[in-house]
């Protein structure tokens, strides 16, 4: 019964080279989208979300490398075709919404011609005709008064705007898949609730599969179809939204939820980000300095991803034995 | 792993800064020792040995008087790089007490500072030097005059930003609570913050402020005849270098590596600081 | 806009008062009686009786004040006084010299640009490469070289050795090249570095990413969206730099014999010819001041950022 996924991602592995180590942020990410869909990635800051998004377009900074995996779109290998290939497939095949959207437009430059140059790099029309389509889309966001939107200087806008602004440059060139980090991070509630709608909208209409990654569990359940947790570069639990939220097994994903619903007063203990990445090659539980549960067994997992049950992988080793081989 | 390249950059500062300290050591110790090393009377003229090549009494040859170029070359150097520290010295005793002053203490201080600062930036301010030579006379003291008075301004802006960015440091917003004088504060406190980028900046331009003497100079403003000098040098040759080219070219030379040393020893020294108040770096 | 430029204009004024106030003291720092200076520079034997009906002539009995309004009239006027040497009106001559100098620094601007641009550019993106260590070469050189120096060297390789170029004076496009190429080399190496500085800074923001995202070409990134944004501290620059190429103007006439501002305010220094020493100061301090307005007014234009938050 399943679909034909449209984007596989197997095995990631991303490095970081800093002065004074290398760092592997990203291990053994596995995931598919498929068309319609949503997947959501949760995770807390350093988890690996943000670069495993950016890799998918290649978009990872200079010290910043992914080791080994592949990325397939559509019959090719994202991560093995030529520059000038990823650049079509950017925008055009695969968006992306950006975390912060303050930033991610050039102060110096209107709205209207980051509309129209991504337009016209994908389609061959004018400039009349792409203006055109820059209303109608951004109508469609229903930003009021567009026309004036497009004249505009980003710093002009509010950051609910610009989303709007960034997610009607996304429609208008009805991507198989979006990619948004953390979309509604930067946002008030309602503009939250906006945005949520348009890309609720994008799924339905233009039958886009949408990679959802948040740390805001409640976005989550609004929007997503399918869950993968991530924490200290792995993704440690994936399932279907319903199946995560009602019977989650990894210890990381049950003291997740439990914060989010104040059902607990455990707090997680705070670790920096960094002294979560594995800084070598050694397989150890990424979560067993904070999990409460972990015994001597989990020093010698080998940490395998396993499906547990349909459609729901975990990667604890004491789920394992308690499912039993 | 590949060595990286902030360390790479590390190693080849190092180098750059000990052949630019060994260029610029070099120097001082040949403006020292000058009356020892050079073979003849820099200001003896000979009308009978003008424009000779080089020989054995003159390894440079000589010039349109019959002077030993490279004799004079060696004295410039006292000259050249004597001029050059005293301006920067006077500049310095001039702009970082005011710059402190105006940066610590704020308010209608620092407002009319920042006036006058206003005003003597909006002055070309070569030309200004130029123009109070002039109105002075040549000479190598109002050529001194001349340059401290205008351009002090500009080491002073500086100064006074590096003592705002450090006056609101906690440690310093807590002396104050405490009570502590204001002269101790500054003393104790900001001077020990700001002086290495005082340093640096001093080392960054002094290379500028050797060009500036030598223009002078070239243009008959600076120290005077017979004295030596670089630029005046030059200036010298002036009718002479189309056929006697090596009369301008030594000079020139002489003035280019001390410049390019102190520029690079300078920039050495402000990423050798940047490393270090990044937090470590890579040693 | 307007406003923006009408608030500029007023904060010119102090400015301009302060410039005027040091450049009237300037005739005042000069050794001695100026009547004295006047009369010995006219070959008139500075009698006492000649001194006296002088001082009463330039009202140098007057307090000081009274001097400087009197001489502030004048000057807004245009009227700079005389020149000791030519006997012409001081803004006679300024105004004749001032073309030759505009000339040799618009055509050195246009060569720092075109120059340092390019090069500016590709060090920011091959950072690290040949060309990258190249332009940091370049810098170094540029910004320790006698300018002075240098335009002998090109006179020497160029023009006597190779024939290139006229060597001397003014007249035809190639007697331009040489003086303005001179100009502009002592700037080239700092262009170069700003601009790779201000490249880099703006290479990996958020903005660069997001324009990759949506599939831009490399090109069209680097020339609308980090060229646009990294220019606009060298246009500052820019302005500040054209003080300083007044003052290189003065060395690179004297070199190339060209018939600008700098060779008259060289001979009116080496002659003691204090009025047109003042006038020299001056105007183009004045000229200065402008030309730093003109840039800031350009660079509302290319930050809308300035310009809109301005107008509020």
């Amino acid at each position: 019964m399943r679909h034909q996924p449209i984007l596989t991602v197997n095995n990631l592995n991303i490095s970081v080279s800093t002065p004074l180590e290398v760092v592997h942020p990203v291990r053994d990410v596995n995931f598919a989208l498929q068309s319609g869909k949503v997947l959501g990635i949760v995770g807390e800051s350093g988890s690996g979300k943000t670069l495993t998004c950016m890799s998918l377009l290649r978009l990872l900074p200079e010290n910043v490398k992914v080791e080994f995996g592949s990325i397939n779109y559509r019959n090719q290998n994202l991560l093995e075709c030529s520059a000038e290939d990823i650049r079509k497939v950017r925008g055009n095949d695969i968006a992306m919404i950006m975390q912060n959207p303050m930033i991610a437009f050039n102060p110096v430059r209107t709205i209207e011609s980051h509309f129209i140059e991504t337009i016209r790099t994908h389609l061959p029309i004018t400039k009349r005709l792409a203006r055109k389509v820059a209303v109608e889309y951004l109508e469609k966001t229903d930003l009021p008064n567009p026309k004036a939107v497009l004249k505009q200087y980003p710093f002009q806008l509010s950051g609910g705007m610009l989303q709007r602004v960034m997610i009607a440059i996304t429609m208008s060139l009805k991507p198989s898949i979006l990619i948004a980090d953390e979309p509604t991070t930067a946002l008030d509630a309602t503009n939250q609730l906006q945005v949520l709608k348009q890309l609720d909208k994008l799924k339905k209409e233009y039958n886009t599969g949408i990679l959802l990654v948040t740390h805001d569990l409640g976005v989550i359940a609004q929007l997503a179809d399918e869950v993968a947790v991530m924490y200290g570069g792995y993704i440690v639990e994936k399932a279907p939204v319903l199946k995560l939220f009602n019977q989650p097994m990894h210890p990381y994903t049950r003291v997740l939820l439990e914060s989010r619903l104040g059902l607990t007063r455990k707090k997680i203990q705070s670790v920096s980000p960094l002294s979560t990445y594995s800084k070598n090659n050694d397989k150890k539980c990424p979560f067993l300095d904070r999990c409460e549960e972990a015994n001597h067994s989990c020093t010698s997992y080998n940490l395998e991803y396993r499906e547990y049950e349909k459609d729901h992988f975990v990667r604890c080793v004491k789920i394992h034995e308690s499912v039993g081989n | 792993m590949k060595l990286n390249i902030k360390m790479q950059r590390t190693l080849l500062n190092h180098k750059l800064m000990i052949i630019s300290s060994i260029i610029i050591l070099g120097m001082i110790g040949v403006a020292l020792f000058a009356s020892f090393l050079a073979p003849n009377d820099p200001n003896l003229v000979d009308i009978a040995q003008k424009l000779h090549g080089p020989s054995s009494q003159f390894p440079l040859g000589t010039d349109h008087l019959g002077r030993c170029i490279l004799s004079r070359l060696i004295f410039g150097t006292q000259t050249s790089l004597g001029t050059a520290i005293l301006v920067m010295g006077f500049m310095m005793i001039i702009s970082v007490p005011l710059g402190i002053i105006a940066g610590f203490i704020g308010g209608k201080v620092d407002y009319l500072f920042m006036r006058i600062c206003d005003i003597l930036m909006a002055f070309p301010s070569f030309l200004l030097s130029l123009a109070l030579v002039g109105i002075l006379g040549p000479g190598l003291f109002n050529l001194i005059l001349a340059m401290v008075l205008v351009q002090w301004v500009f080491y002073a802006r500086v100064i006074r930003g590096m003592v705002l960015s450090v006056r609101e440091q906690n440690y310093i917003v807590a002396a104050k609570i405490c009570g502590t004088p204001k002269f101790v504060i500054i003393m104790k406190h900001i001077l020990p913050a700001i002086i290495s980028q005082v340093v640096v900046l001093v080392f960054m331009d002094i290379g500028g402020v050797i060009l500036a003497i030598s223009s002078l100079s070239f243009l008959g403003l600076g120290i005077q005849p017979p004295e030596a000098e670089w630029g005046m040098m030059i200036n010298d040759s002036k009718s002479f270098f189309r056929n006697y080219p090596s009369l301008m070219l030594y000079p020139g030379i002489m003035i280019f590596i001390v410049v390019i040393a102190f520029n690079l020893f300078g920039e050495a020294l402000k990423d050798a600081l940047d490393m270090k108040r990044a937090g470590g770096g890579v040693e | 806009m307007s406003w923006f430029i009408v608030k500029r204009l007023s904060s010119l004024i102090p400015i301009l008062l302060g410039i005027s106030i040091i450049t009237f003291i300037l005739l005042h720092l000069i050794p001695g009686d100026p009547a004295v200076a006047y009369l010995r520079l006219s070959n008139i034997p500075p009698t006492d009786v000649a001194v006296t009906d002088l001082r009463l002539e330039l009202g140098l009995d007057n307090p000081l004040y009274i001097q400087y309004f009197d001489w502030l009239v004048k000057v807004i006027q245009l009227d700079l006084g005389i020149s000791y040497l030519s006997k012409n009106a001081v803004s006679d001559e300024i105004l004749l010299h001032l073309v030759p100098t505009i000339q040799l620094t618009v055509t050195a601007l246009f060569f720092i640009v075109v120059i340092s641009l390019p090069i500016g550019v590709l060090s920011a993106i091959y950072k690290g490469k040949w060309i990258d260590q190249f332009s940091r070469i370049i810098a170094f050189v540029s910004v320790s070289m006698p300018t002075f120096w240098f335009g002998f060297l090109l006179i020497y390789f160029l023009s006597v050795k190779l024939d290139f170029f006229p060597v001397l004076g003014r007249g035809t496009l190639a007697h331009l090249v040489l003086p303005s190429l001179t100009l502009a080399f002592g700037y080239i190496g700092t262009y170069i570095r700003l601009l790779r500085a201000s490249m880099l800074e703006n290479l990996n923001e958020p903005f660069v990413v997001y324009a990759r995202a949506r599939g831009l070409r490399q090109r069209q990134i680097i020339s609308r969206h980090v060229l646009k944004k990294s220019i606009l501290p060298v246009v500052t620059a820019l302005g500040m730099s054209f003080g300083n190429m007044l003052g290189g103007a003065v060395i690179v006439e004297t070199i190339f014999a060209w018939p600008g501002m700098g060779q008259l305010f060289v001979s009116s220094i080496l002659n003691q010819d204090y009025p047109m020493i003042q006038g020299c100061v001056l105007f183009m301090s004045v000229i200065f001041v402008f030309c730093n307005l003109l840039v800031d007014v350009t660079y509302s234009f290319l930050d809308p950022r300035i310009r809109l938050e301005e107008g509020k």
